[in-house]
């Protein structure tokens, strides 16, 4: 029987995944003071899986190209490029996201820009 | 068309809104509306410019009916009374931080906890220190966080004490993760640069969910420094500023201090009908209002000279002079409300870009003339419209007229039209004496200023969406919280830089995010507060001065109209307040149909119709 596991963000690395990307997005959770999780994994572009493996209901995937932050969603949900993204290469911004997944986790406003009005989707 | 009846339009030019009332009018007296239009008002009101708006208002109100603007046969415009508000901010207390003594900011995720005090050194200087130096190390923007804290790490190695940090970039908690023996550090300090080297220091970071308790105690700092009681006397500011932060430095430098400057912010002189009264500014709205209060009529009012409310009473005046053709010195101020308020403002001298509230007044003028320009603008619509135009009577007694067409009315009414510049109320005791009126300076115009300035925002597009729509915040990416604790599902996410920002629910359907540090609950008591102390207020002032002896309670029905009267809780504010004096007050419902628009415009026609009757009937007993 597994041990319960606490709650954190699981970060699902990909085998071509950069190790200084890696370092940079788990600076940001680190920096907010939230718990990630390093899940290897053989299909890294997926962080709505990690979503779903996450008891914080986030997920971010790392492979040498991008990284993508996703939340947990309904198994009929359509597919999508999960909610923000940024360049493997960009320590600043992955640090950023990580960050940004952080502060997520604790329900309070992102790092990120400014965003003007929007129009809601249609409620459910 | 047939001649048996003619094609009548109302116009009401409003400070931000022109209305029109299309009708048919036939021999027999009776009326047929046949559409109503809206246009934003061009140019200030009761001026030619404002010829261009009331012509896109008539030609909607015609489109409704398929009818053209060549077979109008007659536009009649309002008397209004020119009366144009200033609005204006006094800012009375200012906080300046000489010689960089102090950071007081909440930066999201300091790092370490407790109380550290030693002198302020440079990063690139620790390497020089000897042991047993007390520290604070200043760490400036561009040094990478794995590097700060291998730097920190060594000193304290080589026995320097390290007591504590003051960092450039959002790195405190990962710097103290990596410290062997951890000390308070705060982060996201702006001008990190300007922080004054060799200096006795201190930084606490309170424990989350708490407040720095020492550095926010006068007693605290003088334990800190050593500080004798005069010296103690000089750092109660500093103490008082950093109350409710979570993280804080001190810097003692020789000079240095925190001031809390008041402002002479001038007075006012108001002139009665017999007396002449003068209040400070600086004493607070109350006192402003309580002044104006025992000169009611009031005549006119003046700013002291060289003083901020001085220059702004002046702008008023000068602006109704250039409008009016009149000389400034033959205008005459007459109302003017004020609200205490207070102006989030970046302390000068700050390290951090902190805030402090500084204590303001603002004051909405309103000015009164002769008449004159309603003439120009009824002269250049003639030429415009190619039909006659005539003035067709007086804003405040169409403006009843039209009120008097909602459900339930009946004289003795009053009739309060909350606008954007002026809060007018108009008074029919229903027994053939003539309509009582007063124009209150201050409407919704002051309402979205208050909003902007209290809540810090600066786009004045999102305070008017504050003060017009409900809030809810994004509480996830597939729900929002409504300001009423109602819940709404999505399930397709929202954008993710909305998350957990309040948002405004615009009339449009869109959601205008908010960017403040306030939660929906402040937003929303800034908000009703800001009407309170503008609608309400006004309300009770305007009714008072048209009432029979001022008793409000003598006033049976009070209807609501105008722009702000639309607004999803200014009339149940207003209504709720006046319930007090045991009024039956509602928003009005001109026509059964038009909700509290249209008053004015209607009036003008009803009250045509009215006078066509009366000839028609005349005529035939000759």
């Amino acid at each position: 029987m597994s041990r319960p596991t606490p709650p954190a963000v699981v970060l699902a690395v990909g085998a071509d995944a950069d190790d200084a990307a890696l370092a940079a997005l788990r600076a940001g959770l680190e920096e907010e003071g939230v718990p990630g999780e390093v899940r290897p994994t053989r299909d890294p572009a997926d962080a709505r899986t990690a979503a779903s493996a996450s008891k914080l209901r986030l997920g971010v995937a790392l492979d040498a190209r991008l990284a993508v932050l996703d939340v947990r969603r309904d198994a009929a949900a359509a597919p999508g490029p999960g909610v923000l993204q940024a360049p493997a290469d960009d320590p600043a911004a992955l640090r950023a996201l990580g960050q940004d997944a952080g502060r997520m986790a604790k329900g309070v406003p992102l790092r990120r820009g400014r965003v003007a009005a929007f129009h809601p989707p249609t409620p459910r | 068309m047939s001649r048996s009846s003619s094609l009548v339009v109302g116009v009401d030019i409003g400070n931000s809104t022109t209305e029109a009332c299309a009708a048919l009018l036939r021999e027999d007296g009776s009326v047929e509306v046949v559409g109503t239009g809206l246009a934003p008002t061009t140019g200030t009101k009761g001026t030619p410019p404002n010829v261009t708006g009331a012509r896109r208002a008539v030609r909607r109100a015609l489109e409704a009916s398929g009818r053209r603007p060549e077979d109008v046969d007659r536009v009649l415009v309002n008397e209004a009374t020119p009366v144009i508000s200033g609005v204006a901010m006094e800012t009375l207390t200012e906080t300046i931080i000489t010689e960089s003594t102090m950071i007081g900011h909440n930066p999201q995720t300091p790092g370490g906890e407790g109380l550290g005090v030693g002198t302020t050194t440079a990063f690139a200087e620790l390497d020089e220190l000897d042991a047993g130096a007390e520290v604070i190390a200043v760490v400036p923007h561009g040094v990478d966080f794995e590097v700060a804290a291998a730097g920190l790490r060594a000193a304290q190695e080589r026995g320097v004490e390290l007591r504590g940090a003051v960092v450039g970039a959002d790195d405190a908690r990962l710097i103290a993760n990596r410290l062997e023996r951890p000390v308070p550090i705060v982060d996201e300090v702006t001008h990190v640069d300007r922080v004054p080297l060799g200096m006795l220091a201190a930084v606490e970071v309170a424990p989350a969910g708490r407040n720095v308790r020492t550095l926010a105690n006068s007693y605290g700092l003088a334990t800190v420094f050593g500080l004798d009681a005069e010296q103690t006397k000089l750092v109660a500011p500093v103490a008082r500023a950093l109350v409710g932060t979570r993280s804080a430095v001190v810097v003692r430098t020789p000079a240095g201090d925190v001031r809390d400057r008041r402002i002479p912010a001038g007075s006012v002189t108001f002139a009665g009908e017999r007396t002449t009264v003068r209040a400070d500014v600086g004493d607070g709205a109350a006192e402003l209002m309580r002044a104006l209060g025992r000169v009611q009529p009031l005549q006119d009012a003046v700013g002291e000279d060289g003083s901020h409310v001085g220059g702004m009473l002046a702008t008023v005046r000068e602006t109704m002079a250039d409008l009016t053709g009149e000389e400034a010195a033959a205008i005459r101020i007459r109302d003017v409300l004020a609200a205490d308020t207070f102006v989030p403002r970046e302390v000068r001298g700050g390290l951090a870009g902190e805030f402090a509230l500084e204590g303001a007044v603002a004051l909405a003028a309103m000015v009164r003339t002769s008449r004159g320009p309603v003439e120009q603008v009824a002269a250049a619509l003639r030429e415009d419209l190619g039909c006659a135009v005539e003035i067709g009577g007086v804003e405040a007694e169409m403006a009843i007229v039209g009120a008097l067409s909602t459900p339930g009315t009946s004289t003795p009414v009053a009739v309060l039209d909350l606008g954007g510049g002026s809060t007018d109320a108009a008074l029919d005791p229903g027994d053939g004496t003539p309509v009582r009126t007063f124009h209150a300076a201050g409407a919704g115009d002051l309402v979205t200023k208050l909003i902007q300035s209290e809540l810090g925002l600066d786009d004045l597009e999102v305070a008017d969406a504050v003060k017009r729509s409900p809030l809810a915040k994004v509480e996830s990416l597939f729900h929002v919280r409504l300001e009423d604790g109602g819940v709404v599902f999505y399930d397709t996410p929202l954008p993710a830089e909305a998350f957990a920002r309040v948002v405004a629910l615009a009339d449009d359907g869109r959601m205008l995010p908010i960017h403040t540090r306030h939660d929906m609950g402040r937003i929303r008591e800034v908000r009703r507060d800001a009407k309170r102390r503008v609608f309400v207020v006004n309300a009770v002032r305007a009714l008072e001065q048209v009432a029979p002896r001022g008793n409000v309670r003598q006033v049976d029905f009070v209807v609501v109209i105008g722009g702000s009267a639309l607004d999803f809780e200014i009339g149940d504010l207003v209504a709720e307040r006046l319930a007090e004096h045991g009024i039956v007050c509602g928003t009005g419902n001109v026509r059964a149909t038009q909700g509290p628009r249209n008053a004015v415009a209607t009036g003008l026609v009803l009250t045509h119709a009215r006078a066509v009757a009366a000839a028609a009937a005349e005529g035939q007993a000759a």
